[in-house]
């Protein structure tokens, strides 16, 4: 059977709505290999396929939603047709394949096609820093061009840190966080200016 | 050309605050009003088609795409008006080119549809006081207003009744920040009150209050309008008219007469004049979608198609009497443009009000008034003259939060569902002094699709201001280091003249036609059945919003057009 064929049948059109736990149930029984339920509309099928495991690393799923169970990835790929500038997307692009190269120096093969348990070991060495590693890499990646000698890291790192901030911008600016996990109220049609915070719980979606 | 039939009592050139006011106040007098509106015609609601949506309502998360930005260079310079929720209230560049002279910008934000930038504006409504009117004569510059605070002080009353101010009564604790007739206050938060207090402590010349602003609180009801339910979603259009709008607040009023007519798709190409009777005795209009021309005429024309477009209007309205604009005898017609200088300021981390959070999306911040160069005020040892005030508001930060660091995985989406940490912040608003060489004219090389000249602007922030940048930043972490804030960060950001979108001053009041375009009732000195309302009659900026000004002077000086009428003496 067509794999994308099978994949699509299975996807609900406006997204992703089932569990990405659900999701990889279902495809194991296809096929092995990393893969993706939606046709990109401006990434490459294997770029697509390693920002979908990357932002599930960065939020994945467990009683409250993943980034996977509300189209992060979908959303990211759009925006970059539509929205990002060329110029960004390029590097971007050009960090994904740094990130992707490292892997296959550390374990031989591309990122898509690495173990979950690689993919999982190799991306939370890059993002786990201690503090004075991050301020190191935030302001590398604030630098406009990359300083001699580190490009690959400079690259790799826009790459991850921009990544990361799509990935949790566009999670909680999905309807199903912005309405059922963060504290919604479209008509608030009132207005006090200081109240306990249990009055209201999580951060105000809007 | 085409000419209508149908000769008028009164013309309105423009249906947004000025326009409105005029529409209403002429119509409610018994004139019958042709209202002419250069754009397309908005419905209130009904045409407010984003007024609704949540942020993934929008096709890409309410940001605008590379596409609608080829269209709206220009626009997209506020970093907020070409955002999809509320783009279709600010013009196609493309259609609508002006040009700017090299190395110095110039931004002219705005919108041509019925409505114009009243559905738009900030809706922060202070009022000009004696500070103001007689600062230009104190500090010999430019031209003494010709109106002073008792003049005005009546109307201002009027028009925050007519459409609702919500504020905090001071009572006179600051001359220059007088009473108003204000509906019940919006609320600071906790950590606003403590800054407020702090200020109190710490400064005997500052006070910090809750905004002032166009919104509808309390129980007073306003015919046909809803109270404000705390959206903040103002911009797209509000469905309950919870803030002032011409479309919720004035031209309801206008039609209910039975005397008002409205033309959208209507450019003005200039006045007409008769140099006989030394009036103008109507406007020629080219329809926006066919390009054909007609022409209309009336007793009075009022024109408030904001300062830019007014002030290119007399340029173009060109005669034997007036061969450099209509009005222009003194030279200063598109001179002195001003606005407020922003984009300037402080934030900072506040700590300790963990346990608390607020409730409903307050369309409003805290206000700072003046405290500069104020009179009485001993050596005030500052190197600018006037002055500037502050907006600004405390709140706790969201997911966004994150971008300071790299954490990842199992815990971060609960974490950052959490209210993140307080920050607040305050921008200042500083007042531009009317300046000759800050100007715009007409470039009749450059014509747009209507075959009407093109606007240039030639404009810069100059020494008074930049060095008031400086002091409006470091006011600003003054006040919040000595809070005891963590974090303090000053910001003064590269901005134009424009920005502010308080575009000002180019048909300037005043009491002498040699130096001056209009006269304290808005009447072109020598076309005295001509009123210009918006913006452009401006002698002096001061430091805070101006709608409400020009919502008072149009009143003020449509009464006194309609008893002039009566008395025969236009």
């Amino acid at each position: 059977m067509d794999r994308r064929k099978a994949l699509k049948s299975i996807t609900l059109s406006t997204g992703i709505v089932i569990s990405s736990g659900t999701l990889m149930t279902l495809l194991q029984s296809c096929q092995e290999k990393d893969s993706i339920t939606w046709v990109p509309k401006f990434l490459s099928e294997q770029e697509a396929i390693t920002i979908s495991e990357l932002s599930n690393i960065i939020l994945p799923s467990d009683e409250m939603p993943g980034a996977l169970d509300v189209g992060v990835p979908q959303v990211i790929d759009l925006m970059m047709k539509d929205v990002f500038e060329d110029k960004d997307n390029d590097k971007y692009r050009k960090g994904l394949k740094a990130f992707s190269s490292q892997f296959k120096k550390e374990n031989g093969v591309e990122f898509h096609e690495g173990s979950q348990e690689k993919q999982q070991a190799f991306v939370e060495k890059l993002y786990n820093l201690s503090e004075d590693e991050t301020d190191e890499v935030l302001s590398l990646v604030r630098k406009s061009s990359a300083p001699s000698g580190q490009e690959d890291k400079y690259f790799m790192y826009s790459f991850l840190v921009d990544h990361r901030k799509l990935t949790i911008n566009f999670y909680f600016t999905s309807e199903k966080v912005g309405e059922e996990i963060l504290s919604y109220d479209p008509v608030p049609g009132r207005q006090e200016g200081c109240v306990p915070v249990e009055q209201v719980g999580n951060v105000w979606s809007l | 050309m085409g000419k209508d039939s149908v000769t008028y009592d009164a013309i309105v050139i423009g249906s947004g605050i000025s326009g409105g006011w005029a529409a209403k106040e002429l119509c409610e007098k018994g004139l019958k009003t042709l209202v002419l509106e250069r754009g397309r015609n908005v419905e209130h609601v009904k045409d407010y088609h984003t007024m609704n949506m949540d942020p993934w309502d929008f096709e890409h998360r309410g940001q605008a795409t590379k596409a609608d930005l080829l269209r709206q260079p220009k626009q997209a310079r506020t970093g907020y008006t070409t955002r999809p929720e509320h783009n279709h209230w600010f013009v196609d560049d493309i259609d609508h080119p002006y040009n700017e002279v090299e190395g110095k910008r110039f931004d002219w934000m705005r919108g041509y549809h019925v409505g114009g930038r009243s559905i738009t504006w900030g809706k922060q409504s202070y009022r000009l006081t004696d500070l103001d009117f007689e600062a230009n004569l104190k500090d010999g510059i430019a031209v003494d207003w010709p109106v002073r605070y008792k003049d005005i002080a009546p109307w201002y009353d009027y028009v925050e009744q007519h459409i609702g101010v919500s504020g905090q009564n001071l009572g006179s604790r600051l001359p220059h920040f007088p009473d108003g007739k204000y509906l019940p206050p919006m609320e600071l938060n906790c950590v606003e009150k403590h800054l407020q207090s702090s200020i109190d402590k710490n400064f005997t010349d500052r006070l910090l209050t809750i905004g002032r602003v166009a919104h509808l609180t309390g129980d007073k009801n306003f015919k046909g309008r809803g109270k404000c339910q705390f959206r903040n979603r103002c911009m797209r259009g509000c469905p309950y008219g919870g803030y002032f709008s011409s479309l919720s607040s004035t031209l309801p009023y206008a039609v209910d007469t039975g005397n008002m007519t409205m033309r959208p798709y209507s450019i003005v190409h200039s006045l007409i004049y008769d140099d006989k009777i030394g009036k103008a005795t109507g406007v020629r209009v080219i329809d926006a979608e066919t390009k054909e021309e007609f022409e209309y005429f009336a007793k009075v024309i009022f024109s408030c198609a904001s300062t830019v477009a007014s002030t290119s209007i007399l340029l173009n309205s060109k005669s034997d009497r007036f061969p450099n604009g209509m009005g222009n005898d003194s030279g200063e017609l598109g001179h002195n443009m001003m606005d407020h200088h922003l984009g300037v300021g402080a934030s900072a981390s506040v700590e300790g009000f963990e346990d608390k959070y607020y409730t409903g999306r307050r369309p409003n911040g805290f206000y700072i008034p003046r405290f500069r160069n104020l009179p009485g005020q001993a050596d005030s040892n500052q190197d600018f003259i006037r002055g500037y005030g502050y907006q600004g508001g405390a709140s706790r930060e969201n997911w966004m939060r994150s971008i300071k660091e790299m954490s990842i995985g199992l815990g971060l989406k609960e974490e950052l569902a959490k209210p993140g940490p307080w920050r607040v912040g305050m921008g200042g608003f500083g007042e531009i002094l009317p300046n000759h060489d800050n100007k715009m004219y007409l470039d009749e090389t450059k014509k747009d699709k209507w075959g009407l000249p093109t606007v240039t602007f030639d404009t810069e922030l100059k020494e008074n201001e930049l060095k008031m940048r400086k002091d409006m930043k470091e006011s600003a972490i003054e006040m919040l280091s000595s809070a005891g804030y963590k974090d303090v960060q000053g910001y003064d950001k590269e901005t134009g003249i424009g920005l502010g979108i308080h575009e000002m001053g180019t048909a300037r009041m005043g009491r002498d036609p040699k130096t001056s375009v209009l006269n304290g009732y808005n009447q072109v000195h020598a076309v005295p059945n001509v009123f210009v309302t918006d913006g452009s009659f401006m002698t002096s900026a001061a430091c805070h919003n101006p709608s409400l000004g020009y919502m008072a002077f149009t009143a003020r000086a449509a009464n006194y057009a309609v008893d002039q009428l009566k008395k025969k003496k236009l």
